[in-house]
């Protein structure tokens, strides 16, 4: 079994200047991390059809309101094609839509751990993956 | 010795023969009384078949007689022909008007002369069994002296209240004989007089039949609806003018057609089947149906079905009532549609609206974290007057995303109808003042539940009302300030619940406690806020049909008070 060193960040935001605030403010956090960053839905999910289980990342920061796929649209595109994924991904979905809809089409999914506006409140998420992080490595000792 | 007792013997049956003989004699006397008494007999046959011949030819007469007053005028002259009586007399009498008139007077009575005395008479003797009045009675009644005996029988008339009499007089020139009727003839007369009686009765209900018949018949036929009969096979046996006027037939082309045939297309016929099916099993409904004018119009009608019945308690058909209500359902059809292009339009403006913050927004939130980013970066030094630049613009920046959530807010609130759920009250509370704490961490909250925790509120309305009192409650203290508290209390009433928000902040004027709710109204220039957060509070309070009151005075603080209603 791999022991992961390294915390891995995916985000996927239309906007590049979400993904380098986001990608600042994990770099600020001070943890070894790994990031990688995409803006394009559709090649977002290029990557994931041909990631092998170091590649798959711990935390996916993603956006709602994309240009070609919205973030649901993307997750069902994505957990179509590898349903493997549903058990394996940690989404955090972060927007600044305010509609109540998105919140209620967010509760849908079970690989949707968190739900935060932007600005995000990066301890917040950090906590919870962390705690997500600790019960899975619980679950594979097992 | 011989002749001696032929003597004798002659003698004894002479005597014998005499005995015979006057047995023959009594025995032909005797028969000679009974073909007598026979022949009377034959001739009281006689009499009282002539008599029974003319009952009948009376109640023949009465029977066929087209008016009353006819009647009236006869029954007299009847009682005299019939009975032998000189005189005859109807009288009217209205016992609740205390007044009679008499009606068809005969000959040998003067009946304005006795009338008086027999509205006297008629008081003593009301029982329904015929009364025979003798000589000796009638001597109190003056103007009676011409006769020996009255017969009198009383009737209960419905015709406007009346009681009828029937008198018939003997006059004193009779001889002994026929003073008075014996009990048989009186019970002839007795039944003649019931059977007048029942047919005046009759004739009287006939009559009343007809005018509530007339009634029945022009209300139908004035009617603003139209009315349709029809057997068990849906053949029409009567239509009114409304209806013919409602469907462009005449009633000449609708008797004996099939209804459905006529005005209904393939659905519809389905339906007036079941409705058919209805009726058979004697249930009435009402429905509505879409059918044809003659000219080939569309309407729909509103039709009230019931069974009609024969004597025996058979279905014979239907009776239909017929509304036109093909403009109100026009109304409908164009309010609905109307209603469906304002929820498409309402759905499209939710969209457009989400969409816009969102994308005004997105912007705003970049420069803040942007901003956030610099904060953070103590790799170089930027100087203290830029840090300053820099929270001015991040505040401002705070403000116009403050201003956009707002009106979402408010727009929001005003599309939106009530939405009731449960919500976890000092959770909720809790929640708003620990996210308040970064604002003024000296802030004390004072929180009293008073034991209320769930309650069915409006919750995203209620949340937000919430937000924004306590939130001022924080916001506006004293720049030195000793001790800021917040209180917040919820009680409950009967109804509605009560809940109190205050503070030992910097209060307002009166002018501005007026003013507060107005949109865009800011009270202080040192706020930070848009203007729009106590006029959202208003909206939402009417919105959840509760009412709001402030009290504040400068320097001392300001209190909320809110009811809310209970659901």
């Amino acid at each position: 079994m791999t022991t992961k060193h390294k915390m891995s960040f995916f985000l996927l935001d239309d906007d590049f200047t979400f993904n380098f605030i986001h990608r600042k403010k994990i770099e600020k956090f001070g943890i070894d991390q790994e990031i990688v960053e995409f803006t394009s839905p559709t090649k977002a999910i290029l990557y994931f059809m041909d990631a092998n289980e170091d590649q798959i990342p711990d935390i996916l920061l993603l956006d709602i309101n994309m240009p070609e796929l919205n973030g649901f649209e993307f997750l069902d595109a994505l957990m179509a094609k590898r349903t493997d994924l549903c058990d394996k991904l940690n989404v955090f979905i972060v927007t600044s839509s305010l509609n109540p809809e998105d919140y209620q089409t967010a509760k849908g999914y079970d690989c949707i751990k968190g739900f935060h506006n932007k600005p995000i409140d990066l301890d917040n998420i950090m906590t919870t993956s962390s705690w997500l992080l600790n019960q899975k490595t619980k679950v594979k000792i097992k | 010795m011989k002749p001696v007792r032929d003597h004798i013997n002659y003698e004894v049956e002479y005597k014998a023969l005499l005995k015979k003989h006057e047995a023959v004699i009594d025995r032909s006397q005797k028969f000679t009384k009974i073909q007598q008494s026979l022949i009377t007999a034959n001739n009281i046959i006689d009499k009282k078949l002539e008599v029974y011949k003319r009952i009948n030819y009376y109640i023949k007469k009465t029977v066929e007689s087209k008016h009353l007053n006819e009647f009236k005028s006869y029954i007299p002259e009847a009682l005299i022909d019939c009975f032998g009586v000189e005189g005859a007399l109807v009288v009217f009498h209205n016992p609740n008007r205390r007044a009679s008139y008499c009606e068809g007077l005969c000959h040998n009575t003067d009946a304005d002369e006795i009338y008086e005395h027999l509205s006297e008479l008629l008081l003593h003797h009301s029982s329904r069994a015929p009364v025979y009045l003798d000589r000796e009675q009638l001597s109190t009644y003056r103007s009676l002296d011409n006769f020996e005996s009255i017969l009198c029988r009383k009737f209960e008339s419905t015709y406007e209240n009346y009681n009828f009499y029937l008198f018939g007089f003997i006059s004193k020139k009779h001889g002994v004989n026929y003073l008075k009727l014996n009990d048989e003839e009186l019970l002839v007369f007795d039944n003649f007089a019931e059977q007048m009686h029942a047919i005046l009765r009759h004739r009287l209900i006939r009559q009343n039949l007809e005018v509530e018949k007339e009634k029945y018949r022009s209300i139908i036929a004035n009617m603003n609806l139209g009315l349709l009969e029809v057997n068990t096979n849906e053949e029409i046996l009567l239509a009114n003018q409304t209806f013919c006027d409602m469907v462009g037939y005449d009633e000449k082309e609708l008797l004996g057609k099939v209804a459905s045939n006529l005005f209904l297309g393939g659905a519809e016929k389905e339906k007036m089947l079941a409705q058919n099916h209805t009726r058979l099993s004697k249930k009435a409904s009402v429905f509505e149906v879409g059918l044809k004018h003659k000219n080939g119009t569309d309407l729909t009608w509103m039709i009230s079905g019931a069974p009609n019945y024969d004597l025996d308690g058979n279905v014979i058909g239907s009776i239909g009532i017929h509304l036109d209500i093909t403009p109100q359902k026009l109304v409908e059809q164009n309010l609905s549609n109307t209603n469906k292009n304002l929820k498409k339009i309402n759905s499209e403006l939710d969209t457009l609206i989400y969409r816009v913050s969102h994308d005004l927004r997105t912007p705003l939130l970049s420069i803040i974290s942007l901003i956030d980013l610099i904060k953070l970066n103590t790799d170089v030094d930027i100087g203290v007057q830029n840090k300053e630049f820099l929270e001015l613009i991040q505040g401002s920046t705070t403000r116009l995303d403050n201003s956009i959530k707002e009106i979402l807010n408010y727009s929001r609130n005003a599309r939106l109808d009530l939405q009731l759920s449960a919500v976890n009250l000092p959770v909720m509370v809790q929640t708003i003042c620990d996210d308040l704490k970064y604002v003024n961490n000296a802030i004390a909250f004072d929180l009293n539940f008073n034991g209320i925790e769930i309650i069915t509120v409006d919750k995203m309305r209620l949340e937000t009302v919430l937000k924004n009192l306590i939130g001022n409650a924080v916001k506006y203290q004293k720049e030195i300030a000793s001790e800021p508290k917040v209180h917040f209390t919820i009680s409950e009433k009967q109804s509605a619940y009560c809940i109190v928000i205050s503070d030992n902040g910097i209060g307002m004027s009166e002018t501005g406690t007026k003013k507060m709710f107005d949109m865009f109204y800011r009270g202080t220039s040192a706020s930070k806020g848009t203007g729009l957060g106590l006029f959202i509070v208003k909206e939402m309070i009417d919105k959840l049909k509760g009412d709001i009151n402030v009290v504040s005075e400068i320097d001392e603080g300001t209190t909320f008070k809110i009811t809310i209603p209970k659901h």
